[in-house]
């Protein structure tokens, strides 16, 4: 795998290319995918490139999806040149102050990371909300964001048999991603708190997930009545913009 | 006059679907729709819909159904048996893939399915698109009536009509059969040489786990290049695409897979035949065929001109086989 060159495109099925950046899991790794989905949209929404249906950015890599009778090796060239000119076209995401509740009725994993990081819990507990995490993509679940990169005295691995319950708003870590279920689901990460605010918003056209790609998180740890209030006043109407924060 | 059909009885996995849910796959949403758009676009053709309404998908069972709406037609394409009770206690048997006349009071029995069928009905379903789709995506309770599947007692309304017809085929459409085609890649590079060739020689059997999201296979399994190429940085997924996780059984991904993955995908289904993979069941045998790109959009083409001239073939279904009370508006010819 040395002398490979990126960006690669891999051709996946008769609709769908994926570019690949590089193999690693890395804030800058994760920039470049941002900065070639910010290129590709200034391109998109001039009218050009019609035959694209839409695009998913992932951890180090965008997969392009299209109209599979359109001129495949004219999209690709184009794909290539915007792949190549756009190294430095990262714009700034969102920045979002989230809270968190670390309250012990929520279902929760911190003695057995404690123990397995042999770290007290209320130590992790202010360790994780000093950490700023950037929004990698989204997936898994609508709305579920892959955040990194943990700090390494924070790493562990997921569990090793998936729960097959994890109930939505719970905050996760496993190896170095931090993760939000939206909902109810199974799932095999550790199990830190739970966060008030949806991350999903079905009537919101525009902007239906709270993160997007190339945004940036930290976070605010509060009260268990704090938590139930937010929970609460977020269950008759989403509102998303206090949670906002202006970056420096 | 309030037009609308409600379950009586529940089938199995029944769902509102239309031709799927696109521009919300990078905020994690999948795009769900229709499992075999043709047969669904059959349907609608039927009944003289338009291709791309809002059907009912009929995977395993369907349910029965009160009609409470003006005279209209409706259709079902697939194996599926039909029984059709009348208000004053008369009972026929319509055939599929040939549109029938439904009155209000009207009950419909369905039986179990060989495959997936598709019901339509004239004038289409009265729904409220969410993300610009009618489609169901059960996880995150988006479109159909409350993002669920059908149940008893859901009430779906109908669109008015102006004049009942419908169409009926001499033939149903059909998907070609032998090996699904397959486009290598994305990651065919890090399975051992001698499991891709198995992967286009040896035959895999549908196992017991196969839904919308995905069908698991089972067979002779297949190797990584190593372990650790097992997992990769999860990227982009499409309907069709055959991961395949450490333990090295395949598993198609189906149209409300999740939109990203981290296995690596051997192989991608092509673009003519992911709506095979929506009559596949336990048992079932398949085989793979590598195809190329160029030759995939040639079949791709030639499979939606079938389907135009398989519409085209339609004639216009005689109703005289039916009473003909209310009005006679119908049966034109």
């Amino acid at each position: 795998m040395v002398n490979q060159k990126f960006p690669r495109f891999l051709r996946l099925g008769d609709s769908a290319i994926t570019i690949q950046f590089g193999l690693d899991t890395t804030r800058e790794l994760n920039q470049q995918v941002s900065a070639f989905i910010n290129s590709l949209e200034e391109e998109i929404n001039t009218g050009y490139l019609p035959q694209i249906i839409e695009y998913v950015p992932a951890v180090s890599s965008a997969t392009i999806y299209f109209h599979p009778e359109c001129n495949q090796a004219d999209l690709i060239s184009s794909l290539k040149r915007i792949s190549t000119k756009t190294i430095n076209n990262h714009q700034l995401g969102l920045h979002w102050e989230l809270p968190i509740c670390f309250d012990p009725s929520f279902l929760n994993d911190l003695t057995e990371i404690s123990e397995q990081l042999e770290i007290n819990p209320h130590e992790l507990q202010k360790k994780f909300c000093r950490s700023i995490l950037q929004v990698f993509m989204i997936g898994f679940m609508p709305g579920f964001p892959f955040m990194g990169t943990i700090s390494p005295e924070l790493s562990i691995p997921r569990k090793s048999s998936p729960r097959t319950h994890v109930p939505s708003q719970s905050v996760a870590i496993a190896g170095k991603m931090c993760g939000i279920y939206p909902w109810d689901s199974p799932g095999g990460w550790n199990l830190l708190g739970k966060m008030p605010v949806p991350l999903f918003d079905k009537n919101n056209h525009i902007r239906p997930t709270l993160l997007r790609s190339g945004d940036m998180v930290s976070w605010k740890p509060i009260t268990l009545p704090e938590f139930e209030e937010i929970f609460n006043s977020q269950k008759s109407k989403i509102d998303w913009a206090p949670y906002q924060i202006q970056m420096q | 006059m309030k037009n609308f059909v409600k379950i009586t009885k529940s089938g199995v996995g029944n769902s509102i679907q239309d031709s799927g849910r696109f521009g919300y796959r990078q905020y994690g949403v999948p795009i769900s729709g229709m499992a075999d758009s043709y047969f669904a676009s059959c349907a609608n053709a039927l009944v003289g819909n338009e291709l791309n309404q809002p059907v009912i998908e009929i995977p395993l069972a369907g349910p029965n159904l009160f009609f409470e709406c003006s005279t209209r037609s409706v259709a079902l394409v697939g194996k599926i048996r039909i029984k059709q009770i009348s208000k004053n206690g008369n009972v026929t048997s319509p055939q599929p893939w040939k549109a029938f006349r439904v009155e209000a009071g009207d009950i419909v029995e369905l039986s179990g399915t060989n495959g997936t069928a598709y019901l339509s009905i004239q004038g289409g379903l009265e729904l409220q698109a969410i993300m610009n789709s009618c489609s169901t995506y059960e996880r995150a309770k988006l479109g159909g009536l409350n993002g669920t599947w059908l149940n008893i007692n859901d009430t779906i309304p109908l669109r008015p009509i102006t004049t009942p017809q419908g169409l009926c085929a001499d033939l149903p459409f059909a998907h070609e059969t032998g090996p699904l085609r397959v486009i290598p890649g994305p990651q065919e590079f890090l399975f051992k040489q001698d499991s891709l060739y198995k992967f286009v020689t040896n035959p895999y059997t549908v196992s017991k786990q196969w839904d919308r999201m995905g069908i698991r296979l089972d067979g002779e399994p297949l190797e990584h290049l190593s372990p650790s190429s097992a997992d990769i940085a999860s990227d982009g997924i499409v309907p069709g695409t055959i991961q395949v996780p450490a333990s090295g059984a395949p598993i198609i991904l189906g149209i409300d897979s999740q939109t990203i993955g981290g296995y690596p995908k051997i192989a991608t289904i092509i673009s003519a035949d992911i709506s095979r993979l929506a009559h596949l069941r336990t048992g079932d045998q398949i085989e793979f065929k590598n195809f190329k790109i160029d030759d995939a959009i040639v079949i791709l083409k030639q499979k939606k001109l079938k389907l135009h001239r398989w519409i085209e073939g339609l004639k216009i279904q005689n109703w005289d086989n039916y009473s003909s009370h209310e009005n006679n508006t119908y049966g034109s010819t």
